[in-house]
């Protein structure tokens, strides 16, 4: 505005002011061609990238879109049984492979707006609790039930393996392995001091046989091994679960009622609480699936841990010099005559309902994860024990296994695979998870601060606990109108 | 008449000019913000299924005892901020301005290092720092003192793992605002109260505080908004978990889990309107008290 005025005034003086007139020039063509430059500029920007976006190309790649986890150890099983698929098929199949919470975050960002999403996505246990949270129609997953009917797979399949992937009566998802669990334990260690594990029947009698190896090796005061690896906080609350599964435990009813605060909740976390209570520890908290972990297991610091099948490959990837040294043994159970087994984690493999190509991802969910052969290799090179019940015959699971001794580990694996307790697909099971194991934690520092050494003396602070953790998982389920209709 | 021929010619070349930014705010700032004002009146499972629940959000918040919770945690991280952080970032800055102290340049270095890798490195090579038996903490001080090799910190001390790792984290961060802000103190004003027989406190007190009274508001501002954002830290240290009971839950952690793990966006608002009216209180304080003096 001054500049106007100014240059208005100046324009009508009558003395020539050869300063003036050409600062007058440059400053008119300064403004000129400062406007001039921009609005070009931004034009043929905003121009530029408009064409760019509407006449790009489409690099939509042909053939099926494959969403896998990054598991780099049995990657090989998969690119063999891919690549005979695309030789019987005819057909591509393009694999991404992705971290957790990568494909996550594509998933949902995929089944919320509703834009192209892969036609086969593999993923974990602990991504699908969260497709539940919603409307049933909101769940991105093609319901498997009637393709499962039709190809006669729903009877041959291990039905309390498919819990996690079931929701509302409808099963959005082919398991990869059954991910039963046994006890793995130190033959070496426990041989040496002469204890018969065959005669172990319970939990109690698998603490009260094993607590003499609790021992301060290097005598600084503390000890240098236990007898059990167990979670103690609440990273995951896999563990504690995965004993109030075996004890028949549960944090949901059928209908999903939150049921948090029951008798065997309570026994089971008492127990964990009195194992984890100084100064009598029996077990400890170590960070499993690291190198560290995989140091204190190498060195001896725990006596058994609890491993699924596929758990069984970790050990031999990165605890070899363990191999000859440990056995496997169905799990101590609660009381006699009782489950000798529970369930860790699993994937599993699903078909987006919005893809164009069902019938084909069906077909590649089945060579990849039900197939003869690929069942074969899969358990020959990453352990992993299929869920089809009527694959269990097969003799490559009677083979004996050096890393274990010679023993018979698949059948040990498959012995116990109908009695896996099932896995509720409740939207709030993680919540649950954390909730209960944190309730573990505090009533072992109760027992400590206390003194209690008999679970008895702790079922009212357990169901104190519990009912507080209830309450918590209470008021986030019944906030979630979707899941009330 | 030039005037006239000149806006008759332009008239709407100003708008032309600001379109860009009007646009980039329109569509990223201010769509968004009424948006989340309209979520945190609906519950949501995605953009796609939405119930409006008018108020119920924001009641819901009031009696959820995670959300408590998590404001608790929050609290605690950002007066632990208020009161170690920043004395320690202005301690340091303070001792590498002297010009005795070898090698500043290195130590600055150093102490900024944790702002370059970022929260995620240093939330990882914490949970090394703090692991039970392997951990290099339980290491040393078992060595030194005989202390329980096992001791599980991350069980039973998650806040103060925590503060540990946010100061290891910022110290450095905040302390190069101060060096910046002790380098511009008047250097005659110093020699004027040295003169006058002020001692190095009296100094720092009556000369050195007051000067960098602006940058310090800034500084406590800029923490205090970090600490009630405080998200990767925590998450990387717990394992993407917010810790045994909730220990290591903070406001923003739970806008996640909201958000993004159970999928409600709309209680993930209303919890984002809660922490921004939250952030509005300190940040109105620090202007007011702050442009006070200034003015004064």
């Amino acid at each position: 505005m001054g500049y106007v005025s100014l240059l208005g005034k100046r324009s009508n003086c009558r003395r020539f002011e050869p300063r003036a007139a050409i600062r007058k020039t440059v400053m008119k063509r300064a403004q000129f061609s400062n406007q001039s430059m921009g609005l070009i500029a931004i034009t043929g920007l905003a121009v530029v990238s408009g064409l760019y976006g509407l006449l790009r190309p489409d690099n939509e790649p042909e053939g099926l879109t494959f969403w896998r986890v990054n598991e780099s150890w049995d990657r090989e099983i998969y690119s063999r049984a891919i690549e005979d698929w695309k030789a019987e098929s005819n057909r591509q199949v393009n694999v991404e492979v992705l971290g957790d919470l990568g494909l996550w975050q594509r998933m949902r960002s995929s089944f919320f707006s509703g834009s192209p999403v892969a036609d086969l996505i593999e993923m974990h246990l602990e991504i699908m609790m969260g497709v539940y949270n919603g409307p049933e129609e909101a769940i991105g997953f093609l319901d498997l039930t009637e393709l499962l009917q039709r190809d006669g797979l729903l009877e041959v399949i291990n039905r309390p393996t498919l819990s996690p992937w079931s929701s509302r009566g409808h099963i959005y998802g082919i398991p990869v392995t059954v991910s039963g669990v046994l006890l793995a334990y130190r033959a070496d260690i426990v041989e040496e001091a002469g204890i018969d594990m065959a005669a172990i029947e319970t939990w109690d009698e698998f603490m009260d046989t094993l607590r003499p190896l609790v021992q301060d090796v290097d005598g600084d005061g503390f000890p240098d091994r236990y007898l059990l690896e167990m979670e103690e906080g609440s990273r995951t609350g896999s563990w504690v679960e995965m004993l109030i599964l075996q004890a028949g435990g549960r944090y949901f009813d059928p209908d999903g009622k939150v049921v948090i605060n029951s008798e065997t909740n309570a026994r089971v976390i008492s127990k964990i609480a009195l194992w984890g209570a100084r100064p009598d520890k029996l077990i400890v908290d170590i960070p499993v699936f690291t190198l560290a972990g995989n140091q204190l297991l190498n060195d001896g610091y725990v006596v058994a841990w609890l491993v699924s099948d596929w758990r069984t490959k970790f050990m031999k990837l990165y605890l070899k010099p363990l191999a000859g040294k440990v056995k496997l043994m169905p799990i101590p159970a609660w009381e006699k005559g009782g489950r000798r087994t529970s369930v860790l984690g699993s994937r599993m493999l699903g078909i987006p309902k919005t893809g164009d190509n069902i019938e084909e991802s069906w077909d590649l969910v089945k060579k990849l994860y039900l197939d003869r052969k690929v069942c074969r290799d899969r358990y020959l090179e990453s352990d992993g024990i299929t869920p089809l019940t009527s694959l269990w015959d097969d003799p490559i699971y009677d083979q004996p296994d050096p890393f274990f001794m010679g023993q018979k580990k698949g059948r040990m694996f498959i012995e116990q695979a109908p009695e896996v307790p099932e896995i509720p697909s409740s939207a709030y099971n993680l919540a649950a998870r954390r909730a209960v194991a944190s309730a573990a934690k505090n009533l072992r520092d109760f027992a400590e601060e206390k003194g209690i050494t008999t679970s008895e003396d702790l079922y009212s602070k357990a169901h104190e606990l519990l009912a507080e953790a209830e309450a918590g998982i209470r008021f986030l389920a019944d906030r979630n109108s979707f899941l009330r209709q | 008449m030039a005037q006239a021929k000149y806006r008759l010619h332009n008239p709407l070349a100003p708008y032309l000019f600001l379109s860009p930014f009007l646009f980039i705010i329109g569509v990223f700032f201010v769509y968004p913000l009424l948006q989340s004002i309209n979520l945190a009146f609906h519950q949501t499972f995605g953009p796609g299924f939405q119930h409006f629940v008018f108020l119920d959000n924001f009641l819901n918040l009031l009696h959820d005892p995670l959300f408590w919770k998590a404001l608790r945690n929050t609290l605690t991280y950002a007066v632990a901020t208020l009161f170690l952080q920043i004395p320690m970032a202005l301690g340091l800055a303070l001792l590498l301005n002297q010009p005795w102290v070898r090698g500043r340049v290195f130590l600055r270095l150093i102490f900024f290092s944790p702002a370059l890798v970022g929260p995620v490195f240093v939330g990882f090579m914490s949970t090394l720092v703090f692991a039970g038996r392997v951990g290099l903490l339980n290491r040393v001080l078992n060595w030194l003192f005989g202390f329980n090799p096992d001791y599980a910190w991350l069980q039973n001390h998650v806040m103060g793992a925590l503060i540990i790792a946010g100061l290891w984290m910022y110290v450095g961060f905040n302390m190069i605002f101060f060096l910046a802000a002790l380098q511009n103190v008047d250097g005659d004003l110093l020699d004027a109260a040295r003169i006058d027989g002020a001692k190095a406190w009296q100094r720092f007190i009556h000369v050195v505080l007051p000067s960098i009274r602006p940058v310090f508001g800034f500084v406590v501002l800029l923490s205090l908004i970090g600490s009630f954002q405080l998200f990767e830290l925590p998450f990387v240290l717990l394992n993407q978990s917010p810790g045994p009971d909730n220990q290591g839950l903070t406001i923003v952690m739970y806008l996640y889990q909201n958000g993004f793990e159970i999928g409600d966006l709309g209680y993930a608002s209303a919890i984002g309107w809660v922490l921004a009216v939250i952030l509005i209180v300190p940040t109105a304080f620090q202007r007011f008290y702050f442009g006070r003096k200034e003015e004064n």
